[in-house]
């Protein structure tokens, strides 16, 4: 359930659209999420992507040894993996501690890593059993346990360590989100040291399958972060050279904001872990730099790896003169939100007229161009297995969605049926006076809201701009429910895991709105649909299960809560000499798998 | 003067406490985002959300939310949690206060070795071609945005990605206790752009100082008493000429200690400057406080050193 960061993509560049080459119709699409950019000559987008870095693991090249060097721009927010929840603190969480399954760089289905084997669904999905590996050590030398597991998934429900996807992933039986201590969980029990019983309150088992997957299942030695668990925010925190890993990698020395080293933990047990390597023998990582200056200094080394994208103009330079130091994969989806609840868009046919009036092209190339992504027509995007299911690049076929530049007399058709025979709207408004459209107010934000500004008017409708910083955004308009905003433009979501469920359960489903930083910013609440996704996430067979998706995709788009822009692409870059491996499903690099050469 | 000084110490509590009531009612009563929403993280249920604001006194008064908020600070120098690190605020400002006070005492030195000749000699030779060349400079180093600047000086000198590799790139800086000599090398090029305006500012500012004394009539009597050139202008002019230096020099180091912020961002320079940019980049309200009070505080007592030290260089005022 992560929010995509603004920050991740390129910034205006309509220079770097004509520089990229054809703008891209729709080309081969991903036909699963583990595809990275080589494994295809084209991007979705219809980039050429011959020559770009080969982010796969190459275990016949790869050399154990060295220091693996890492730069960015961002820090990090939340080391403690009971908390963690951003993409960047992803790299390092998955690195130091061991969740219970994992998604590899070459697999779309989750591998046990702490479990010894896959979970066990049983009671028709209300019953998850997984049994974990003997001998696994904690870094302090303790063996960790069942009772270990369960420590970390209370404190997933204590409110102090803030764990921001518990209660959406975790239906527990007894599980409370509200707690404010690392409570018992009537729901969980260990019936030995290796096993560990999850009952939950309604038939989620395959998809909490994929969620035990997240950095907090990782085990934590049972009862040692009571104290720190006290306070609001938990200090377990705040010193991350303190905590206890189980990763391959420990965590030395912590600046927040500024440097981070990893050394190996003697404790891990390679074999017993069976799936990461763990070349490195230590990684430092500098964070805080200027990003354009990080980027260069990124292509312009042998040795680094630069841990968020690049900006447009050197996006660009990688892109013509470095191609070899250049990944490019898919990332998630930016959409604009039409608010279901309030006029004029709680009417079905006037939502349908304004996708059709939208020049969605406009949005990518505000973005960048086909080098950051391509036009989205749903919403299950390219990375997420489900996709193809749901029609891949063309989607549905939806009239008010076929022409990507915009299509007035189809928009006209649906202004007529909405009672406006001469295509032009004369109806009432909210709380505002007009159609209110709330975005962000750093780039592309303020392009995205006169995109759809122009598309609005003309179709008649009286629109107001509000800029507003990113977290205003969030938590004062576009994800507050009763500020009723009726357009978000700069809405984004990439998934938690490579799931259809992650994709789409929060964004749209009216069982995931909350009052505040509400992420469902249509406020969509249509039975049909939330009952479609709730029976997807009970569907074992992987097929049935995408199948189910699409369809319950196929349901969002009918009911056009949004207006979907891009389907996003990350570009990264690294050194000439370093050999950096893709987490497709994190769209960043796995530590454990990267290599200094 | 002691009495003085005394009155002025009082009169910067009195700021101070302004400023935190200010900072204050900016960003709790009309801040820019909820607080205990951007402490509740994704999706919070609502009773999570009250929960983070009992626990932030978000449900009292204003009144008895700033009375915490000042207690904390005065009683156990609390300045809050970072939402964003879940660090004390305190502790992060004074891990990052090094690496400003280097910047600046760096800068420092070189914008006075460099402004306050070039300001002399462009005075004593004023409409030169030295002086035109100098000034013409001058102008150019203060219109320069610094951030622009500092890139492009990193595009031309920086060891990694600059065309002629002579200076330490970005996000090398150490710290002076553990390797002075990396610390002096990774801080040589952030110096320099950084006291690029300053140098040139102060320049015109002696310039046009000195200038206006070198004419005073006393002036006129040492040349007659017989005293050199040197000494005229040493001992008389720039004396009278450097008082409003040293005044813009205290606001100068008093602004800077508050952070650098867009020199400290292009180097990637860990500082106090770098922190607020990464407070207000993450609406980290605790952070943003934090820094600005810490910056008021150092331009407060700028001032006061800054007047108690003209007392001294100019016995004409005297402070009641």
């Amino acid at each position: 359930m992560r929010l995509l960061r603004l920050t991740l993509i390129a910034a205006v560049c309509a220079v770097t659209v004509a520089a990229c080459g054809s703008s891209g119709s729709s080309s081969s699409s991903a036909t699963s999420s583990s595809s990275a950019s080589s494994s295809s000559s084209s991007s979705s987008s219809g980039i050429s992507l011959v020559g770009l870095a080969n982010t796969k693991p190459d275990p016949s090249a790869q050399h154990f040894g060295g220091t693996l060097n890492i730069i960015s721009g961002e820090g990090w927010e939340h080391l403690d993996p009971g908390a963690s929840y951003f993409q960047i603190d992803y790299l390092v969480v998955y690195a130091t501690q061991t969740p219970l399954y994992t998604f590899t760089p070459t697999s779309d289905t989750p591998q046990p890593l702490l479990a010894s084997g896959p979970p066990a669904i049983s009671d028709g999905g209300k019953t998850v059993t997984v049994h974990i590996k003997s001998g696994w050590k904690f870094s302090n030398g303790g063996t960790v346990t069942s009772k270990d597991v369960e420590w970390a998934f209370m404190r997933m429900f204590n409110s102090n360590v803030q764990n921001g996807y518990a209660a959406g992933y975790f239906p527990i039986v007894g599980a409370n989100p509200a707690a404010t201590t690392d409570a018992p969980i009537s729901g969980i029990s260990t019936p030995n040291t290796t096993t560990i019983v999850f009952h939950l309150t309604k038939p989620f088992g395959p998809t909490m399958a994929d969620a035990l997957t997240l950095p907090g299942t990782s085990a934590i030695p049972y009862g040692s972060t009571t104290k720190a668990d006290k306070s609001s925010p938990s200090t377990w925190d705040s010193n991350p050279t303190s905590q206890v890993f189980t990763g391959p990698y420990m965590i030395q020395s912590y600046k927040a904001g500024q440097s981070l080293t990893l050394v190996r933990n003697p404790a891990w047990n390679r074999t017993l872990d069976g799936i990461r390597p763990a070349y490195a023998d230590k990684i430092v990582w500098n964070a805080g730099a200027d990003p354009t200056v990080a980027a260069r200094q990124t292509l312009d080394s042998t040795n680094l790896l630069m841990a968020d994208g690049p900006p447009a103009a050197v996006l660009q330079q990688a892109y013509t003169s470095k191609k070899s130091q250049l990944s490019v994969a898919p990332l998630g989806i930016y959409y604009a939100s039409l608010n279901t609840t309030v006029p004029p868009f709680n009417n079905l046919d006037l939502r349908k007229a304004a996708i059709a009036a939208q020049n969605r092209s406009a949005y990518l190339l505000a973005r960048g161009g086909p080098l950051v992504g391509h036009v989205a027509t749903h919403f299950i995007y390219p990375e997420v297995p489900g996709f193809q299911q749901a029609g891949g690049d063309a989607g549905f076929n939806q009239d008010y969605i076929s022409h990507p530049t915009g299509d007035m007399t189809v928009a006209c058709k649906y202004m007529k049926l909405a009672g406006y025979p001469n295509c032009k709207y004369t109806g009432g408004y909210g709380q505002y006076g007009s159609v209110l459209i709330v975005g962000s107010n750093i780039a592309p934000g303020p392009q995205e809201m006169q995109i759809v500004q122009s598309g609005l008017n003309a179709l008649g409708f009286k629109t107001t701009i509000k800029a507003v910083p990113q977290q205003t955004m969030y938590s004062k308009f576009c994800g507050y429910v009763k500020a009723h905003v009726n357009v978000c433009p700069t809405a984004g979501w990439i998934e938690d895991f490579p799931d259809p469920y992650a994709a789409l359960f929060v964004p749209f489903s009216g069982e995931a709105i909350v009052p505040i930083n509400n992420s469902n910013w249509p406020v969509l609440n249509d039975p049909a649909v939330n009952k479609a996704i709730d029976n997807a996430a009970a569907i074992s067979n992987l097929n049935a299960r995408y199948q189910a998706f699409a369809q319950a995709d196929k349901m969002i788009v009918d009911d056009a809560p949004a207006i979907p822009e891009v389907w996003a692409d990350n570009a990264l870059v690294e050194g000439s000499k370093v050999k950096g491996v893709l987490d497709p499903w994190n769209d960043d690099w796995n530590l454990s798998f990267s290599s200094p050469s | 003067m002691g009495r003085y000084i005394i009155r002025r110490l009082l009169w910067v509590i009195v700021l101070l406490i302004v400023v935190s009531a200010v900072t204050f009612l900016i960003f709790y009563e009309l801040p820019s985002a909820n607080p205990a929403v951007l402490r509740a993280g994704r999706s919070p249920n609502p009773a999570l959300i009250a929960a983070i604001s009992k626990s932030l006194g978000l449900d009292r008064p204003i009144y008895v939310q700033y009375w915490l908020y000042i207690k904390g600070i005065v009683l156990h120098f609390n300045f809050g949690y970072s939402y964003q690190f879940s660090l004390p605020v305190r502790t992060m400002i004074f891990q990052r206060l090094p690496a400003t006070i280097s910047l600046t005492v760096g800068a420092v030195v070189i914008w006075l070795l460099i402004g306050i000749p070039i300001g002399i000699i462009s005075a004593v030779r004023s409409r030169s071609v030295m002086d035109r060349t100098a000034m013409g400079g001058a102008l150019l180093a203060i219109s320069a945005p610094s951030y622009w600047l500092g890139l492009v000086a990193l595009y031309l000198f920086a060891n990694d990605i600059g065309i002629v590799k002579i200076f330490d790139g970005a996000g090398t800086y150490t710290g002076l206790t553990a390797d002075p000599g990396r610390w002096f090398g990774s801080l040589l090029l952030p110096w320099i752009v950084l006291a690029a305006a300053f140098a040139a500012f102060y320049s015109r500012l002696l310039r046009s100082n000195l200038i206006e004394t070198m004419s005073e009539d006393y002036i006129r009597t040492a040349r007659a008493k017989g005293l050199s050139e040197r000494r005229v202008i040493w001992h008389h002019g720039v004396r009278a000429a450097i008082t409003p230096i040293i005044t813009v020099l205290g606001l100068d180091i008093g602004t800077l200690l508050g952070g650098a912020v867009l020199i400290e961002t292009v180097f990637n320079i860990p500082g106090v400057g770098r922190l607020a940019y990464m407070g207000i980049e993450n609406a980290d309200l605790p952070v943003i406080q934090g820094t600005v009070l810490f910056g008021a505080f150092f331009i407060v007592i700028a001032n006061l050193v800054v007047d108690i030290v003209y007392a001294f260089l100019d016995p004409r005022v005297r402070y009641a």
